[in-house]
């Protein structure tokens, strides 16, 4: 009765692991869609357009950050109960552990996962070397409008 | 050298920038009153193309500030984001 129980939470805890890899991967989604515009933003020098995107990425890194929270504490449990080493599970180990039927689809939701984290990584860092000069860029003209004004004012006095 | 060489085979560079020098003085010099004087004329235009010229000297300043600001926030969410994938791709356990 209680082995029917372990096995019963088991598949319970699995379901809820792949319900939380679709949400991940619709957030990752939604994460590569703001990373795309928030490149051709910096690129066109947009700022109100960046400002905007800066609030709406915010938010998705809270939603992004949560799911990962939460994966990761189920893959924790679902380790306890397959009797593995849940101090440093990762899905990865959690999917060898599992038979071929149960892992297939799950593990294929992980592919999908980290496909778009690796574009989304490329993404970002182009997109913070792009802001990082611009931002260089952006702080001399306000330097040197500065000097400028100093510089009329000194002459009027 | 004839009439159809480049000027600037004609002219070496050492010898255009002197003679440059003193129109970027006289320009160095006047811009502030060349900005004061661009934006009174967009002050005679619509709000919104008004708030585009600047409108006046400090709001120029007041605006580059809040680019700079823009940029700063994109910046650090930028970094945030990375460290989040990072953590994500860690947890994960394929990288």
């Amino acid at each position: 009765m209680e082995r029917y129980s372990e096995m019963e939470r088991l598949q319970e805890q699995l379901t809820a692991l792949e319900d939380l890899l679709v949400k991940e991967f619709r957030a990752c989604q939604a994460l590569h869609a703001l990373t795309k515009e928030e490149r051709q933003a910096l690129t066109a020098g947009d700022t109100d357009i960046l400002s905007r995107l800066v609030e709406q990425k915010e938010a998705q890194l809270d939603e992004m950050s949560d799911l990962e929270g939460k994966r990761r504490s189920l893959v924790q449990e679902l380790n306890r109960l397959l009797g593995l080493n849940q101090d440093t599970a990762t899905l990865t180990d959690l999917l060898a552990a599992l038979p071929v039927e149960s892992s297939g689809r799950l593990s294929r939701l992980g592919e999908g996962i980290l496909t778009l984290l690796v574009d989304v990584r490329d993404l970002t860092h182009g997109n913070r070397a792009i802001a990082s000069t611009a931002m260089e860029r952006a702080e001399a003209i306000q330097a040197f409008l500065l000097s400028l004004y100093q510089q009329a004012d000194r002459d009027r006095s | 050298m004839t009439k159809n060489t480049p000027d600037s085979i004609r002219y070496p560079v050492r010898l255009i920038v002197p003679d440059m020098l003193p129109h970027l003085v006289e320009l160095a010099r006047d811009l502030p009153g060349l900005l004061i004087e661009g934006v009174e004329e967009a002050g005679r235009e619509s709000p919104g193309e008004r708030k585009m010229a600047g409108g006046n000297p400090a709001e120029l300043v007041s605006q580059m500030v809040a680019v700079c600001q823009t940029y700063e926030a994109a910046r650090r969410l930028i970094q945030s984001q990375d460290e989040l994938l990072e953590k994500t791709a860690d947890s994960l356990g394929w990288l």
